[in-house]
């Protein structure tokens, strides 16, 4: 019985030792963590504003970007599965370009992450890479630090509005958004070709979401899909509104070619 | 005592150097050598957690039972990883962003365990401390000179991204040494890390020998620091 008794002790003892170092070890981590979150929290913003200024000029905006953020899940424009965070920047209140991330799921090795800046009229600001994995030397031309390949992105914009519909001269330039090789007009990496497509092909299909939403990477929403839903109920409401006006259908289209002449026009 | 702190000396940074004799940590040995800096960041961070540890678990030596010493030492290791790895991403963020995944890893690195299962729980805490200090020294010596190397080779420059550790001034500090416009690829890639590591081993591996093979009777004054520096 005693021994058993003993047996048990032990045990409380062990446990009580294991308790207090556990106690122990979460402290420091709380006080450290405690101590370094402003800091943290600042270099995390501080990284951020600066890769944000590297593809939009930060004398063009007037806002806090970092806090103007308007989410966005795409998988098959913007490349995977889960939401993705859209930069807006306005000059006294007013849109002026809007810095997408994307990634590119079929670079050479792992994914491929994206900044890219667009104008108000689709045009390119600038492009950078915010992370990835590809062969040092060879693939990682893209990184701005080791070549200047990224630049050429600048000022480029799709030139097609509707890419289904679009005539002979459209396709002419969508097939512009290519590698040199490939029949395009962007360079090469020598050695990365994959790298290079990957990228290209993930910087257009951004260029074609950012076409495809417009002002509504504007709107007031968390994110995208709320925006969205937001704005099919307001088209619902004013249909409902002119009861015996156009059905709702009709009054969709009628506001999605409102919409059109402000794209064309921004073209 | 002298003898002492000189043997603890010669084992962390030669005889019975964590990655060198005792091929501990080799995961994040290989993966973040790509440069000369890198290597020095996690070598520095390893450093602090080996030091901690050995030393608290040189304190608590007597208090810990037999039964629960691992977990406890795993415990007190975690605790300063996590803190080593908080303090890092808020003072040197951009070299955090770099080192990424290795930095938490430092858990996982055998050598911490190993030292403070094999040394620290039966030394009293100055030794511990001392040994935590010797041993975390010559991992990032072999750390640095592994990343000295494959940077060499693959961009033809040395300290390349020291603004990342010492701030905004040190970009000067990038010297190129090779003309190279592209660079041993090889180096750059895990099988250069591989090579480079082996190539270390076949040299201190040869200077033991041929040190060994010299007609023995005065003692070799210990000197590391050469190779290891």
């Amino acid at each position: 019985m005693t021994s058993h008794q003993a047996a048990i002790r032990q045990m409380l003892i062990a446990g009580g030792l294991l308790l207090a170092f556990t106690l122990a070890g979460v402290g420091l981590v709380a006080l450290t963590y405690d101590n370094t979150l402003e800091k943290i929290e600042d270099n995390r913003r501080a990284h951020l504003l600066r890769q944000l200024s590297a593809v939009v000029p930060h004398t063009a905006h007037d806002n806090r970007p970092e806090s103007d953020v308007i989410e966005a899940t795409d998988p098959v424009l913007l490349g995977v599965n889960e939401p993705l965070p859209i930069y807006r920047l306005r000059k006294d209140g007013e849109p002026v370009a809007t810095v997408l991330t994307a990634v590119a799921p079929d670079g050479y090795s792992g994914d491929i992450i994206l900044l890219i800046g667009v104008d108000r009229h689709g045009q390119i600001t600038g492009v950078r890479v915010a992370g990835h994995q590809e062969t040092p030397g060879l693939g990682d031309a893209i990184e701005r630090s080791r070549s200047s390949w990224i630049t050429q992105f600048r000022n480029k914009s799709l030139q097609v509005t509707d890419i289904d519909n679009a005539t002979a001269e459209q396709k002419e330039a969508a097939e512009r958004w290519q590698l040199r090789r490939d029949g395009g007009e962007f360079d090469q990496i020598s050695g990365a070709t994959i790298t290079a497509r990957a990228v290209i092909r993930a910087v257009y299909d951004a260029l074609r979401f950012q076409q495809q939403h417009g002002d509504l990477l504007f709107a007031d929403a968390d994110n995208l899909e709320d925006a969205i839903a937001a704005r099919e109920a307001e088209f619902q409401k004013q249909a409902m509104e002119s009861a015996d006006g156009p059905s709702d259908g009709e009054a969709g289209d009628a506001a999605a070619g409102e919409n059109r002449p402000e794209t064309d026009e921004d073209e | 005592m002298t003898s002492i702190i000189r043997e603890r000396i010669r084992d962390g940074l030669w005889r019975d150097n964590p990655a060198l004799v005792q091929l501990l940590g080799l995961c994040p040995l290989l993966a973040v050598t790509g440069t000369l800096i890198n290597g020095l960041a996690l070598g520095i961070a390893t450093l602090l957690v080996l030091l901690g540890s050995s030393t608290v678990v040189s304190l608590i030596r007597h208090q810990v039972r037999p039964e629960i010493r691992i977990a406890v030492f795993v415990l007190i290791i975690a605790s300063l990883v996590t803190a080593v790895e908080l303090l890092m991403s808020a003072w040197f963020h951009e070299l955090y962003q770099v080192l990424g995944i290795f930095v938490p890893l430092i858990v996982t690195n055998c050598a911490i365990l190993g030292r403070a299962e094999a040394f620290a729980s039966r030394q009293p805490p100055v030794v511990a401390a001392l040994d935590g200090l010797m041993m975390g020294l010559g991992f990032c010596a072999v750390l640095v000179l592994l990343g000295g190397m494959r940077e060499l080779l693959g961009h033809g420059t040395l300290l390349r991204g020291a603004e990342f550790l010492f701030g905004p001034w040190a970009s000067i500090l990038e010297i190129q040494i090779l003309p190279l416009d592209d660079g041993l690829l090889l180096a750059l890639l895990p099988p250069g890390a591989f090579i480079g590591l082996g190539l270390l081993l076949a040299t201190k591996n040869w200077l033991d020998q041929r040190r060994a093979q010299r007609p023995s009777g005065v003692t070799q004054p210990v000197s590391p620091t050469p190779h290891s520096s």
